[in-house]
């Protein structure tokens, strides 16, 4: 394929948008590893044939999309540019849907129903999800089809690129991204611009070439913003980085992706084939003289190797172990030579900087004050809560406006008890913080931090001592083993943590906790080891009453801790016997149409009797 | 192991990329073998003691072959709020075997496994490739016996 | 230099001191458990750290691997410090409750009793504590990866492959010596020593010298003995134009940068002996040969080594690398001696450059100095056994004695052959000019298998550092290291490591040259390898007893009295004008000086013969001078009174020696 020159960018773009001009509407079919996972892929083929059998191809475009974000409605499907929202659509439903396009209808059974007032919402743009957000990473999630880089030129990739290596000087570059106060998206908060200054001018020194890499090995638990960015559109990131690869002059690039995501795998691999077919990656980009080449490493499965260091030993072929925390990677990384590791989301928001300015990007978020956090940030939200999906929202939004306007609430009429944030080494937030603002700075002050962007919400159904231990344990089984503190730190926390939970706490256990904590915050290696123990002491911090109980009282207030819980029988049971028949140890006896009972001594608190009764008589106690 | 040096060609034997080469042949044997490893180790000149760690570090690879059908339980922290270790228990219970372990018949290998990534479709289970939305605990046997009969 | 301060005490300190380095400068001990000068540090206990303050806030880092790059204050003994260790010590303690070094640094934190319960105890006082020091030391040091960490987390362990033996160990015992717990045990030593500890402990002092000072001093683990040929040129001692000159103008062709850089394949084990901490062996992989029967081949070359450098170079007066690892490649597969190859073949073309050969006696070969490609096709020849490289390939005796035979020369020729053909005893020199130094003239032309320097190397004693300035002061140093060097020999160990590695304080020792510190070592290793005691005495007498027995031998097959031990008068003092004008400044002033010669209207002609008339009439001196302190009557044969001390006086000895006396 011949390869562009920046004039030609405009032309495939004016092209493409001329095309799509000629459909009368465009049906974004969903195929983000959720609704995939609920049958958009069977659905998006029954529309292309169905439409074909009407003779209506040539008047409407199926799209297969990245992830629309509401992932909890799949599958969803999106007609354009009328913005009808479709949720839990199947293939029963085509045939209504084609006639009521052609109808100039729609279909009233699969819009959103507000839950309140009940009424229906056929616009998406109206539904209270999707109202307070503002996008910009996620800026063509869910109107492109991520794997035909057409589509993403139409909306504009590669404009900021062409824009860089033919307008802008290298300083420029890094002066514009600084100017932004960009902070990395991957949790550490750092400016962005900052970073590749001290890679360029190292390299320059040094006569050494930097590397670029695109950290994409999202492994916080809770959390999907990576995944779906680059299921929804590559072309950001990869334009991204090559911007960022043209600011510190290097020439080689990786992007570290989780084995785990085989979708974006894939699209990342068509995205990163198209570019270089159209000279958008390669030899002499865009007729710049610039070169730059990407490669792929799949991340095999460890968490520590969200941490640079440990991914940079990782893409050289070695297991992913943090060295020494005062070897910097923007100046002595892979090969030694100046690295920047930036993550997805940081990358996807380089084009939109380049194309929209500074100072546009600078006036969005949480900046008054000297700490600011300027820009937007993606977050997965997910657990208790009643609209789970990814939302993108300006910084300095508060937790209860994501919780309550956003997110719909806690379902099934409970009590919002915490949030999570920070991924795994953040901390839970209860109720007092819900109207604190979403920054970096004032969510480390609070005790937990932003992390990736994960937001797990909880009810009070769920046990903070337990969420302490699963936090705990996760971070055991994920510490690289390398250095003392992080270690034995967490191995003596699990041990502490299970006791508690099987009521052999002991008085000064909590106390313990907290000294071991201190020394793994001063003493470890890594960011890894030194945040580990915020689950603790943010659950220590704001839920000591719920440890107090485990250790004192040997009780689990949630519910939840088995050794501490019983499974009973209460006056609403009918006799219907579903319990009896589902129970897998034969612990639950009693005559049909008689009240049943729990043999305690059998029962091994699976909770399917509680799961399969239909007339809430089960009681955890 | 003629298989093994198409995989490692592929990479053109680069030692950076070991750990890609070691990940395909987990996927064609199901585990990463010592001869394997010799064989990357012959050809590439990374040290068997590092690929040796490699193997037993990350979480992709496993020494002995994995089951036909990887059951992955997510224990990602939506689906661990939403019940998930009591569908690993349920699964454990049904196939008697731990978390970590491959059923005698060499058919399932049960795992709980970091997030998905499909948090809002919570809990969630992968056999194989196909992934299990809003699994109960009671839906355990039933997927199971779905599995079977496959094989039959 | 960076001005810090540690607990209160001021140092100056160069950019990228660690702090724990600096602070052992100030006597100010910090614990470390996974830290030891020999490996770089690691940073994985975390016991050292120290808290710094960088004067805009207080941050706790290792001392191990924090460089200091600022002025900074380090509090090395702050409360939090001394709580941070207490708890470090305290989880260690509870895992390894047994394990004396953690032990002792707990008692030290007044940690005795650990509050929790470790579900991982290890009960064991030789229990492993995941330092890493063996896991590195193996890497680092051996430059191998035997033994490697596996899993992680709480089930991090270390291991060799698959938790099994592993047959790439040849039990070098470098990690069993660095492991701080005992956890590492020899199990199988082949060699049964009598006291393997003892030999440990003078072996890892030998494998510390290597990694700590090799790089400083020969890099022998980097380059090898290639190292050598940049030092030889500067101080005119590298053989140029069959030993002509001393230098080259050119010679930095043959730098060992330019292998290192170019060529030699670096990180990989490939010593001669697999555990050799010092691996000076190097190797040059994917080689394309330009000539001969693998033209076009990718080889593996082994070397090139110093003395293959400047015989297959600078000798044939040519500095072209790749024609050195083109010959070197040859030699190897021929299986022809690179420095015979090189010497002889440095004769064959001053020979020609002089008129004794010529194209027609060549068989159509041009042999003129820097002729590579003459220089190749003579080798394949001699590979081949045809043409003019066969009589090259019999070596510079035969090939005098041939030229003489075959060609029509004149008397002044044969003798010219006689003075530049740089064989002693029939063996071609290795390479070095030995004109200035008398000592090293002796070296060559006194060592009984011929012109070889592995019996005594005195270039430096003699010339450079003027140590051994009387004949006596020679002929004890033609005594010691002729001796010493036989030792190696008998027991079959490698000289290497005895004196191109020193240890750090060998220059304040009474006599540096002979590496006392090293001597001592070699005494307990025999010690302890056999169970009988010896000292640094005993040690030459071992040698003195085989030496005299090898003179008497050759002395039998008539090759061992004084006639035997002359030199070609190229190796004392320049043969040509040529060569005596080249050097002019320093001949004359050692005629004026040392010979209070009047040069004053002397023609080059007159000066050249007065010095060789000196220098040989020297030589004869230095003769004298050795025979009498080895032992030996005035025409080099040893005595049978020296035999009887020796208690070599063994019935064919004694047949030998009074049949000719």
């Amino acid at each position: 394929m011949k390869k562009l020159t920046p004039d030609q960018i405009e032309i495939i773009q004016d092209k493409r948008i001329n095309e799509l001009r000629k459909y009368k509407a465009s049906l974004m079919v969903c195929a983000g590893t959720g609704c995939v996972s609920a049958g958009s892929l069977t659905l998006k083929e029954l529309l292309d044939n169905k439409l074909k059998k009407k003779g209506l191809q040539d008047k409407y475009l199926v799209v297969p999309t990245g992830c629309n974000g509401f992932c909890a409605q799949g599958p969803i499907l999106v007609i354009q540019p009328q913005g009808i929202f479709y949720q839990k659509v199947s293939s029963e439903d085509i045939t209504d849907i084609i006639e009521s396009l052609e109808n100039g209808t729609y279909v009233e059974r699969l819009l959103y129903k507000d839950k309140e007032s009940e009424i229906s919402i056929p616009k998406m743009e109206n539904i209270k999800f999707f109202g307070k957000q503002k996008l910009i990473a996620l800026r063509n999630k869910g109107i492109i089809n991520p794997e035909n880089i057409d589509d993403s030129i139409a909306r504009g990739a590669y404009l900021s690129l062409a824009k860089v290596l033919h307008q802008m000087t290298q300083e420029e570059i890094i002066e514009e991204v600084k100017k932004s106060e960009l902070r990395g998206r991957g949790g550490g908060g750092f400016l962005t611009g900052l970073k590749w200054e001290v890679s360029y001018k190292t390299g320059k020194d040094r006569n050494k070439t930097p590397y670029i890499i695109c950290n994409a090995d999202e492994g916080d638990p809770g959390a999907f913003m990576d995944r779906s960015i680059v299921e929804a559109d590559p072309h950001a990131v990869i334009e991204g980085m090559t911007i960022g690869a043209r600011a510190i002059g290097a020439s080689e690039g990786f992007v570290y992706i989780r084995k785990e995501y085989p979708l974006a795998l894939k699209r990342l691999r068509i995205a990163i084939k198209q570019a270089k077919d159209y000279g958008l990656l390669g030899e002499n980009i865009l007729n710049s003289g610039f070169n730059f080449e990407t490669h792929i490493h799949r991340g095999a499965g460890a968490f520590v190797c969200g941490e640079s260091t440990a991914l940079i030993a990782s893409i050289g072929g070695k297991a992913g172990e943090p060295i020494a925390s005062y070897i910097y990677p923007a100046e002595t990384g892979f090969r030694n030579n100046p690295t920047i590791v930036n993550n997805v989301e940081t990358w996807a928001n380089i084009p939109v900087i380049i194309e929209k300015g500074a100072d546009w990007f600078a006036s969005i978020g949480s900046i008054e004050g000297s700490k600011k956090s300027t820009g937007t940030k993606v977050f997965s939200l997910v657990g208790d809560i009643e609209n789970t999906g990814l939302v993108e929202v300006p910084m300095g939004i508060t937790l209860r406006e994501i919780i309550y306007d956003i997110g719909g609430g806690i379902p099934n009429g409970r009590d919002f008890k915490a949030i999570q944030t920070g991924g795994p080494s953040g901390g839970c937030l209860p109720k007092i913080h819900l109207d604190l603002r979403i920054d970096f700075d004032t969510l480390t002050e609070a005790g937990s931090m932003m992390g990736s962007g994960g937001l797990i919400v909880m009810d009070d159904k769920t046990c903070m001592v337990d969420i302490a231990k699963y936090f705990i344990d996760f971070l055991k089984d994920e510490s690289c083993g390398k250095c003392t503190p992080c270690r034995e730190g967490l191995i003596n926390l699990s041990n502490i943590l299970t006791r508690i939970t099987k009521g052999e706490g002991k008085e000064n256990d909590i106390e313990l906790m907290k000294e071991i904590a201190e020394t793994m915050e001063l003493a470890s290696l890594c960011a890894l080891g030194q945040t580990a123990a915020n689950p603790v002491l943010s659950t220590i911090k704001y839920f000591r009453d719920e440890y107090e109980a485990h250790i004192k009282d040997k009780k689990c207030p949630a519910g939840v801790c088995k050794e501490l819980i019983k499974y009973k029988i209460n006056d609403n049971c009918t006799g219907c016997t579903i319990c009896a028949k589902n129970c897998p140890v034969d612990a639950i006896s009693g005559k049909p149409k008689e009240m049943h009972f729990i043999d305690q001594a059998k029962c091994i608190k699976c909770d399917i009797c509680n799961e399969v009764c239909n007339f809430e008589a089960i009681t955890v106690e | 192991m003629q298989n093994i040096d198409k995989i490692i060609d592929k990479w053109n034997a680069d030692p950076d990329y070991v750990i890609e080469m070691m990940q395909d042949v987990q996927d064609e044997l199901r585990h990463t073998p010592r001869e394997a490893l010799e064989q990357i180790t012959k050809q590439t000149k990374v040290p068997l003691a590092r690929l040796y760690h490699i193997a037993t570090f990350y979480k992709s690879f496993s020494l002995t072959p994995r089951g036909e059908y990887e059951i992955q339980v997510c224990v990602g922290t939506a689906c661990h709020v939403k019940g998930a270790p009591l569908i690993v228990d349920a699964f454990s219970r049904e196939l008697k075997i731990k978390s970590g372990e491959t059923t005698a018949d060499g058919l399932f290998t049960l795992e709980g496994v970091r997030c998905l990534g499909c948090c809002s479709l919570a809990p969630v289970v992968m056999i194989g490739d196909d992934l299990y939305s809003n699994v109960k605990t009671v839906d355990v046997p039933e997927l199971i016996l779905k599995y079977r009969k496959e094989e039959k | 230099m960076k001005d810090i301060i540690i607990d209160g005490k001021k140092i100056s300190v160069k950019e990228e001191t660690t702090i724990l380095d600096a602070a052992k400068e100030l006597n100010i001990e910090i614990p470390a458990l996974c830290h030891r000068p020999t490996v770089e540090a690691y940073g994985a206990c975390r016991l050292c750290v120290v808290d710094v303050n960088d004067g805009r806030k207080t941050r706790m880092v290792t001392s191990c691997n924090y460089p200091i790059r600022k002025s900074i204050e380090v509090n090395t003994q702050s409360e939090r410090v001394r709580k941070t260790r207490g708890m470090l010590l305290e989880m260690m303690l509870s895992r390894w409750p047994n394990v004396d070094v953690i032990k002792q640094f707990a008692a030290e934190y007044k940690v005795t009793k650990p509050r929790f319960i470790h579900p991982l105890v290890d009960y064991s006082s030789n229990a492993c504590i995941l330092c890493g020091l063996c896991v590195n030391a193996c890497s680092e040091i051996m430059w191998e990866d035997i033994i490697g960490f596996a899993g992680r987390g709480e089930s991090r362990r270390v291991v060799m492959p698959f938790e099994k033996h592993y047959d790439a160990c040849v039990g070098c015992s470098t990690c069993a010596n660095i492991c701080p717990t005992g956890a590492i045990k020899m199990i199988d030593d082949p060699n049964q020593p009598a006291d393997s500890k003892r030999i440990m402990k003078y072996g890892s002092k030998i494998a510390d010298e290597m990694v700590l000072m090799d790089e400083e001093q020969c890099d022998m683990r980097g380059v090898g003995t290639a190292h050598l040929a940049q030092i030889m040129n500067d101080y005119d001692l590298f053989p140029t134009c069959n030993y002509k000159f001393g230098s080259h103008k050119d010679a930095g062709g043959l730098h060992s940068d330019v292998f290192k850089q170019k060529y030699i394949t670096q990180g990989l084990p490939d010593g001669c002996w697999l555990g050799c901490s010092m691996s000076c062996a190097k190797t040059v992989e994917g080689y394309e040969l330009k000539t001969g029967p693998y033209k076009g081949d990718k080889v593996l070359i082994d070397g090139p080594e110093y003395e293959t450098i400047a015989g297959c170079g600078a000798n044939m007066g040519i500095f072209n690398p790749e024609f050195v690892l083109e010959a070197n490649f040859y030699c190897d597969t021929y299986g022809i001696d690179t420095i015979s190859f090189g010497t002889g073949m440095a004769f064959a073309m001053e020979c020609y450059e002089n008129g004794i050969l010529n194209k027609e006696r060549t068989g159509g070969m041009e042999f003129n100095f820097g002729n590579e490609e003459v220089g190749l096709e003579a080798l394949h020849q001699m590979g081949r056994g045809e043409g003019f490289g066969v009589i090259v390939g019999q070596g510079i005796r035969r090939m005098k004695q041939i030229f003489a035979e075959k060609f029509d020369l004149t008397k002044k020729q044969i003798k010219f052959m006689q003075d530049i053909g740089m064989e002693a005893k029939g063996m071609e020199y290795s390479e070095y000019v030995t004109k200035e130094s008398l000592a090293m003239q002796g070296g060559y032309g006194l060592a009984l298998k011929g012109a070889q320097h592995d019996e005594a190397w005195l270039i430096f004693m003699d010339m450079v550092n003027n140590q051994i300035p009387t004949f006596e002061d020679k002929a004890e140093a033609l005594h010691y290291f002729p001796m010493f060097r036989t030792w190696f020999g008998l027991m079959g160990l490698c000289k290497l490591p005895w004196n191109d590695v020193e240890p750090a304080d060998n220059a304040e020792t009474d006599e540096p040259a002979k590496v006392p510190g090293h001597v001592e070592g070699y005494v307990n290793f025999f010690s302890a390898m056999t169970g009988k005691e010896i000292d640094k005495h005993e040690l030459i007498l071992q040698s003195e007893r085989v030496y005299n027995f090898q003179r008497v031998f050759n002395y039998r097959l008539g090759f061992g009295t004084r006639e035997h031990d002359s030199i070609p008068y190229r190796s004392a003092g320049p043969v040509t004008i040529e060569e005596y004008e080249s050097r002019a400044e320093r001949y004359d002033k050692q005629l004026v000086e040392k010979w209070d010669y009047d040069i004053k209207g002397k023609t080059s002609e007159e000066k050249r013969d007065y010095l060789r008339k000196m220098r040989e009439a020297d030589y004869q001196k230095l003769c004298d001078a050795v025979y009498k302190r080895r032992g030996w009557n005035e025409n080099g044969i040893p005595t049978i009174q020296k035999m009887k001390e020796l208690k070599m006086d063994l019935p064919e000895v004694l047949a030998v020696l009074k049949k000719n006396n």
